[in-house]
């Protein structure tokens, strides 16, 4: 009689799935979310792409705003995820609330700077310059350089407390910049126009964009899930060690 | 230069950085995950 040859079981190959029961497998909701964002994400842009005509006055060019919007838009969001994380970590004291501010501060400044060359493409053609001081574009580089600093802080310092600490402090204060970045097109009316929205835009591009910025907002939710979630395993793996080294001396003594 | 270029550009770097970017992310939780297995034994 024929015998069916079964395969042995193979180990989990490097990378995603892993054994959702093994040590430090990320929270089911996230590896759902993994498979709703990305999936989302490319019907989203493709939607945009290939649903809008062009402009009356931008052309194609237009096509631009479905991932440059959404990209600032997801950098702010992120960065008020910094304020909240912060405001809780100094009222709370609980690690968790540092990791979330640094998860999202991470994603937050990959984002901005994502935003900024997308406008500088956009603007090159639209505006004749790669680059200019315009209130909107001044606001959002001070905005990258303050978050890209807070990530600096962090690499100051080896003790926990005193990074988290430290960080709390400039995730508070550097969010004092990010409703100015919102409102500088409305406070100082130059070259960037105002925000896109129902009374700036025709509802074909409206449906598009918003489609986009809601694909990119579930990308950035599952960025920092997994970036808090990787921080997390990092920071039990630093205590294990630290217990294992100090049970070792212990012993030696 | 042709507007489709730049439009090609911006949606070619924000695939590039994302993709990237969530690699990236992925191979440090990765590494992350084995160091605990190591540590845990």
């Amino acid at each position: 009689m024929e015998t069916l040859q079964q395969d042995p079981p193979q180990a989990a190959p490097p990378g995603e799935p892993f054994d959702p029961n093994a040590p430090g497998a990320p929270p089911r909701w996230v590896n759902i979310l993994e498979y709703i964002a990305i999936p989302g994400f490319i019907a989203a842009q493709i939607y945009g792409f290939v649903s809008s005509p062009p402009d009356a006055a931008m052309g194609n060019l237009q096509k631009i705003m479905y991932v440059h919007v959404p990209t600032a838009w997801a950098g702010m969001v992120a960065f008020l995820g910094v304020f909240i994380g912060s405001v809780l970590y100094a009222w709370q004291r609980r690690p968790r609330y540092d990791l979330v501010a640094a998860a999202c501060a991470e994603v937050g400044v990959m984002f901005t700077a994502l935003t900024l060359v997308l406008g500088a493409i956009w603007g090159r053609p639209t505006w004749g310059v790669w680059w200019t001081w315009d209130p909107r574009l001044t606001t959002t580089a001070i905005m990258l350089l303050l978050y890209a600093g807070y990530l600096a802080l962090r690499a100051f310092t080896d003790d926990e407390e005193r990074r988290a600490r430290w960080s709390a402090w400039v995730g508070i204060l550097a969010f004092v910049n990010v409703p100015i970045v919102y409102m500088s097109v409305r406070w100082w009316r130059t070259l960037h126009q105002v925000q896109s929205g129902p009374s700036t835009l025709e509802p074909v591009y409206l449906r598009a964009l918003a489609l986009n910025t809601l694909a990119v907002s579930l990308v950035l939710i599952w960025l920092v899930a997994r970036r808090y979630h990787t921080s997390e395993i990092e920071r039990r793996v630093e205590a294990l060690r630290e217990e294992a080294a100090l049970a070792e001396g212990g012993s030696n003594v | 230069m042709s507007e489709m270029v730049y439009v090609w550009a911006a949606y070619g770097l924000t695939w590039g950085v994302l993709t990237a970017y969530a690699l990236y992310v992925r191979r440090r939780m990765h590494r992350a995950r084995m160091a605990l297995e190591e540590v845990l034994g």
